[in-house]
């Protein structure tokens, strides 16, 4: 292997969001150290425009059809990566709107937290990019770091000091799986790529190398038995870093882990299907049983996502072009409802300066839209139709249907009743409990714009699906051929 | 034309919605009032004009308003089915909806949230109207989840009664299980047929296996038994009374509970293929039609007497589906709504009469007060309790022809007996009601009123439906409605049982004889010797507390589901934190393993078991604090073990034989 | 006479173990920072010793990948640490256990 770096001009447009947002970010620091007494608001919404800009660029890519690799095949732009990096830059333009009224509350360091979401949302941009191990190592590494400082942002708060600790010991711990797991793939390979790993024998070395990366990735996105740090962190860190950590990473690496399972270990498909279904299985009942115990809200968002991300991994289970397209759809709907209903939280949270279940008692007199909009959300998440997360999990569903899954779609289907039970339970206080105290609750713009945009989203996902469902469609268009590849590598295999 | 007219059904009440929901506040609540019940005239009116069309054209037509879900094999289209059984529900839906929306408007008069209420209203007719008019089943389900909101967010109307938010959780929650099973029958008929189209599912079905039918039927029949209140998921029902009484009779007993019935109705030749599924069916109709009329004997709420006998009926058209008398399950389906709706709207009438009195130990003697409800109430328990020539003696006699005809005798007997407690406690109700010397408190008594003109009018049309209504179906298995719907509900049996028309005057008769008996045992107890009642429940006072507590039927499900669910989230954690991470613990720190285990297993495991079984009060509140320890080390712990037990896993898995 | 490659895979397999155990028992929060890096440099053996071994320099290139990130890590590791004993004048993790339900 050879390191020529050999960029032309048009390699480097394959960068462009990326380099766009990397200038953007350190003028936005610049601005923010030169000029004084400058209001963060500003800065916010000059972040939120460069994101923006970038989601524009990107969309153009899209609608081109602009693909390509660079780097001798560690980072490649396709569909899927478009996909994925628009994912994570709509939900860092939501995430920093729906800061702007928190952070007016810190004393300090107000323009650098702005900074801090655009460099892990760069990161995170990475990860939907990379294609070989050592890419996924840096750049979820990059993504993390921003992460660690943003859950310890409050450094006044013990809470959020001690889930900054907790998350940062056991993210660097993760990572620590992931190089060791690295480290035994690429002994037994030879190489880091992923499609050149994709016709290596088999053997027990490169099972449990992938495993450890399964485990940093699993904890990432927050599965069982990978999960013990989601709640504690979710619950201490700022109420927008829990938002923008609940969904950002978790895509990003959804993306890594569909490029290695779809790529690198196609052929290998029939054992890693009981691996997914063993993960899935695990964070949907634990998820969602644990949740009912919940008295802040926080923790309940944590553990339903947990839940979620069961959902996700039965498409990963099925292992087909249908699952990978059920999985990204059913991210987007995540994306709306889950943002939104955090919205809701940070709206009210703003105010009553409290994340507690039972403070939201008679939320629907205090103020009818907050809670209407936080109904839709949690019945989006509970699957109840014609709502986003009814098509969601109808297609992953679908998925495990077409591979015969059905002992994962049951297991699923009893995990949506349990699931109503405790979004109910929220739903219950706001609109039939008293509220202790009935003063209205004002909602801020910024705040309200990101409601609006999880309602459109949530309702229209739902009712007019067609061009989302398309786009994604289009988006794992390369997988096409992922059965075939199973199908290719089966004829000796001793009955797979 | 027909087609904007098929997608204007629902339109205007989703308009309605629209406007109500996002400016209802902007002016004043009559206005909202009138455009949600002119969105549901307009919507009857549609479907008139449609009805009218099948009468004549007698095909079914599909109308599609657009592709809803497109990718990879699953293609649904937002599409309607309009054929002569959609028809039908059609007009139940929208007729006595238009109806009870023109009621509400004085019986909701001077509520709280008075145009909110309409808004519910309006989006479960959206909701009912999707459900029939689906062309597949993922609209029906979105139909079946609407109402389920709706009726959600309905009977939670009173927020501040705590026993409303109660009920409301339960029927939601409830109706989920049924819904599971629901969601499990369309996605095995999505893995059988690849669709999910009536039109190219049904025509194919002999195409499955008796026991695929059987499954995909079972499963549907789940999804029934919550929505239509079936044992075992009956107990939503008469808590949903809560809500207020237009609620009541539209959403739970006049058409959304009776969406179980369509559906099987519909899916008739999947029932068809799988006669284990029917027998089920059947059975399971006929013992609730059995089980609940016995609690319906002893209750004392006026609301949830008629709730029992919403349930009984309900068992009555399962019946009628497990004997393979389809169109006489959605006649009876018909009549039921005419007269049980005239049944509730009449007792609404009765309560806002005395000012929101439910319990009828504290009524009697109203029959002069209020005269017109007096007599449409009466109208209405004639033709529940099956006394000719009103609507139910028609519908429910054709059921129990059809059982006994084609030798379902057990089902007869059951049938049979229901509808002797049915008259009695009809009978009952009215007697105490309307009969004997007044009870009622005398702050109250001084304020009795006929209701409004708005609200009596609804009960005069009712009231005439449910006498006419019966001629529908008149003569039995030869009627008009018959014919109509025997385009669509092909009886499985061609072979018909001729039965000879003695046999058929026999039961009718004998029917006759069953309900005048009824009536005539209720008119000794509660009107010639009033004190024979309590005599009879004294006299055997285990039944009777049996009966007065519903079986103890919510008291069992209590105990063994809903609480060992919220348990097992709290001991899960504990399991989390003193199995778990002690075994780490004892990993981690090597020594003392040995005579610590046998300590650690006595103080934790033996008492964590105990506290287990017990459920002890105080497991609750230490367990709470142990949910997660907190403690970054067992974090890591929990990791690292997951990750060993996966590789454990994954090397045991293909050291079994499997290739890498 | 060279080393056989399993020798390195055995000593890094040790250094990692050490370095597991030592996270999972540890209080001290320094010292469970220094049991990850243990993690990592077992990691970095293990790269060297493939990458010679198969003749492929890309695990060297992962190696000064491994150490930049190790390097950033205790940068952000210590500020954290610093905050926190600012609140509680201590670095046990015992002490903090403030989120646990």
């Amino acid at each position: 292997m050879t390191f020529d770096l050999v960029l032309s001009g048009s390699d480097l447009l394959l960068l462009a969001p990326e380099i766009f947002l990397t200038v953007w970010l350190c003028v936005v620091l610049a601005i923010d150290f030169s000029i004084k007494n400058l209001d963060h608001e500003n800065i916010a919404y000059l972040s939120v425009g460069g994101v923006i800009a970038t989601l524009l660029n990107l969309l153009w890519f899209d609608y081109l059809g602009v693909t390509g690799t660079l780097f001798h095949d560690m980072f490649v732009l396709d569909r899927l990566a478009i996909f994925f990096k628009i994912f994570v830059l709509l939900s860092t333009v939501l995430v920093i709107l729906s800061s702007i009224d928190y952070v007016k509350s810190f004393r300090f360091f107000r323009g650098e937290y702005y900074f801090l979401v655009m460099m892990s949302a760069l990161g995170m941009m990475f990860m939907a990019s990379a294609h070989d191990l050592l890419s996924v190592f840096v750049t979820l590494e990059f993504s993390t770091f921003g992460f660690y400082v943003l859950v310890a942002y409050l450094r006044d708060d013990v809470k959020s000091n001690e889930a900054g600790l907790k998350f940062f010991i056991l993210g660097v711990f993760a990572a620590g799986l992931l190089a060791y797991g690295v480290s035994l793939v690429y002994g037994e390979t030879g190489t880091l790529v992923f499609s050149e790993m994709a016709h290596t024998p088999g053997s027990y070395g490169l099972a449990i190398g992938f495993l450890m990366i399964f485990a940093a990735l699993g904890f990432k996105i927050g599965a069982v038995p990978f999960h013990s740090w989601i709640p504690d962190t979710y619950h201490g860190a700022p109420t927008p870093v829990t938002a923008f950590l609940s969904i950002a990473p978790k895509g990003a690496a959804m993306a890594i882990l569909i490029r290695m399972f779809y790529v690198a270990l196609a052929a290998f498909k029939p054992t890693w299907v009981l691996l997914f279904v063993v993960a899935s299985i695990l964070s949907m009942t634990y998820g969602n049983i644990v949740a009912i115990a919940q008295k802040n809200i926080k923790r309940l968002l944590a553990y339903s996502g947990i839940a979620q991300i069961g959902n996700v991994l039965i498409g990963l289970a099925a292992g087909t072009k249908r699952g990978s397209d059920a999985i990204l759809f059913y991210l987007l709907t995540y994306l709306f409802a889950n943002l939104g209903a955090f919205a809701v939280v940070i709206g009210v949270g703003n105010l009553i300066k409290s994340d507690e279940i039972e403070d939201y008692n008679g939320l629907n007199r205090r103020s009818p839209f907050l809670a209407a909009a936080m109904l839709i959300f949690l019945l989006s998440l509970a699957g109840v139709p014609p709502l986003a997360g009814f098509i969601g999990k109808l297609y992953i569903f679908v998925a495990a249907i077409d591979q015969e899954l059905y002992t994962l779609l049951a297991v699923g289907l009893i995990n949506i009743i349990i699931s109503m039970y405790y979004y109910l339970v929220v739903v219950k206080k706001m609109y039939i409990n008293e509220p202790v105290d009935p003063s209205p609750i004002r909602v801020s713009i910024p705040i309200k714009t990101v409601i609006y945009v999880g309602l459109a989203g949530t309702l229209i996902l739902g009712i007019y699906p067609r061009p989302f469902i398309e786009w994604v469609v289009a988006a794992t268009l390369m997988f096409s051929n992922v059965t075939d590849m199973v199908a290719a590598a089966l004829p000796h295999g001793s009955g797979g | 034309m027909f087609d904007l007219l098929v997608l204007l059904i629902p339109g205007f009440p989703l308009v309605a919605v629209v406007i109500n929901g996002l400016l209802g506040h902007r002016y004043s609540r009559e206005l909202a009032g009138w455009l949600a019940c002119g969105a549901v005239g307009l919507s009857f009116l549609c479907a008139l004009a449609v009805f009218g069309d099948i009468l004549g054209s007698k095909i079914a037509r599909e109308v599609v308003a657009y592709t809803w879900i497109v990718g990879g094999a699953l293609t649904v289209n937002l599409g309607f089915l309009i054929d002569s059984l959609t028809g039908v529900m059609l007009l139940v839906v929208t007729g006595v909806g238009l109806l009870i929306h023109v009621y509400s408007l004085g019986y909701m008069h001077g509520e709280e949230g008075f145009t909110r209420f309409f808004v519910y209203m309006n989006l479960f007719m959206v909701s009912m109207l999707l459900l029939v008019m689906g062309n597949n089943y993922l609209v029906l389900f979105i139909g079946w989840e609407g109402v389920g909101l709706c009726s959600y967010l309905l009977i939670g109307y009173y927020f501040d009664r705590i026993s409303a938010a109660k009920a409301a959780t339960k029927a939601f929650v409830v109706n989920r299980i049924g819904d599971a099973g629901f969601l499990l029958a369309i996605f095995l008929i999505f893995a059988n047929f690849q669709s999910l189209d009536y039109t190219q599912v049904l025509p194919q079905v002999h195409r499955l296996s008796t026991e695929m039918a059987t499954a995909i039927a079972l499963c549907l029949f789940i999804g029934a038994v919550g929505k239509s209140a079936q044992i075992p998921l009956y107990t939503w029902l008469p808590d949903a009374m809560e809500g207020p009484t237009p609620v009541s009779a539209l959403i739970h007993a006049a058409t959304m509970v009776t969406a179980g019935v369509y559906m099987v109705v519909r899916n008739h030749a999947l029932y068809d293929m799988a006669p284990a599924a029917m027998t089920l069916v059947g059975v399971i109709g006929g013992v609730t039609a059995l089980f609940a009329a016995t609690i319906g004997l002893v209750q004392y709420d006026i609301k949830r007497v008629l709730a029992y006998s919403t349930v009984s009926q309900l068992g009555y058209m399962f019946l009628a589906c497990g004997v393979g008398a389809y169109i006489a399950a959605i006649f009876h389906l018909v009549t039921h709504a005419f007269f049980k709706a005239l049944l509730f709207l009449s007792a609404g009438s009765v309560i806002h009469a005395l000012g929101g009195e439910q319990d009828i130990r504290k009524m009697g003697g109203l029959a002069s007060k209020i005269p017109l409800t007096h007599k449409t109430f009466l109208v209405g328990t004639l033709a529940i309790a099956g006394i000719p020539p009103l609507a139910g003696f028609w519908s429910k006699d054709e059921i129990m022809a059809h059982a006994f005809v084609h030798g379902h005798y057990g089902l007869y007997a059951l049938a049979a007996i229901g509808a002797l407690l049915t008259a009695f406690y009809m009978f009952r109700l009215t007697y105490l009601t309307f009969y004997g010397t007044s009870r009622i408190d005398p702050h109250v008594a001084h304020h009795v009123h006929e209701s409004p003109p708005v609200m009596t009018r609804p009960l005069v049309a009712l009231a005439a439906l449910s006498i006419v209504g019966g001629f529908l179906g008149v003569p039995p298995e030869h009627g008009w409605m018959h014919g109509f719907l025997g385009s669509v509900v092909t009886p499985a049996e061609t072979s018909s049982h001729t039965v000879s028309a003695g046999v058929m005057v026999g039961l009718m008769a004998f029917a006759v004889i069953v309900a005048l008996s009824g009536w005539g045992i209720a008119h000794y107890l509660y009107a010639v010797k009033p004190q024979a009642a309590d005599d009879w429940a004294a006299r055997a006072p285990r039944v009777y507390t049996t009966l007065l507590n519903k079986y103890y039927v919510d008291e069992l499900y209590d105990a063994i589901v809903v609480e060992p669910c919220k348990r097992l989230g709290r001991s899960w954690d504990w399991f989390d934190f003193h199995v778990i991470d002690r075994v780490v613990r004892g990993v981690g720190r090597f020594a003392d393993v040995g005579s610590a285990t046998s300590t650690w297993i006595e103080k934790h495991v033996i008492y964590g078991v105990l506290n287990l079984i017990a459920y002890a009060n105080h497991l609750a509140s230490w367990s709470w604090r142990k949910l997660q320890s907190g403690l970054v080390n067992h974090y890591a712990a929990v990791i690292v073990a997951g990750a060993f037990l996966l590789v454990h896993f994954l090397l045991v898995w293909l050291v079994g034989g499997t290739r890498v | 006479m060279t080393v056989p490659l399993w020798y390195y895979l055995v000593l890094s397999g040790l250094i990692f173990l050490i370095g597991l155990v030592g996270v999972l028992v540890r209080r001290n929060i320094i010292i469970i920072l220094l049991s990850i890096e243990l993690m990592l440099n077992a990691t970095n053996i293990n790269f060297v010793a493939f990458s010679s071994y198969l003749g492929n320099l890309a695990g060297q290139v992962f190696v000064f990948f491994a150490l930049t990130v190790a390097a950033a890590e205790v940068a952000v590791g210590l500020a954290i640490i610093i905050a926190l004993y600012r609140h509680r004048s201590s670095i046990n993790v015992d002490e903090f256990r403030l989120l646990k339900w």
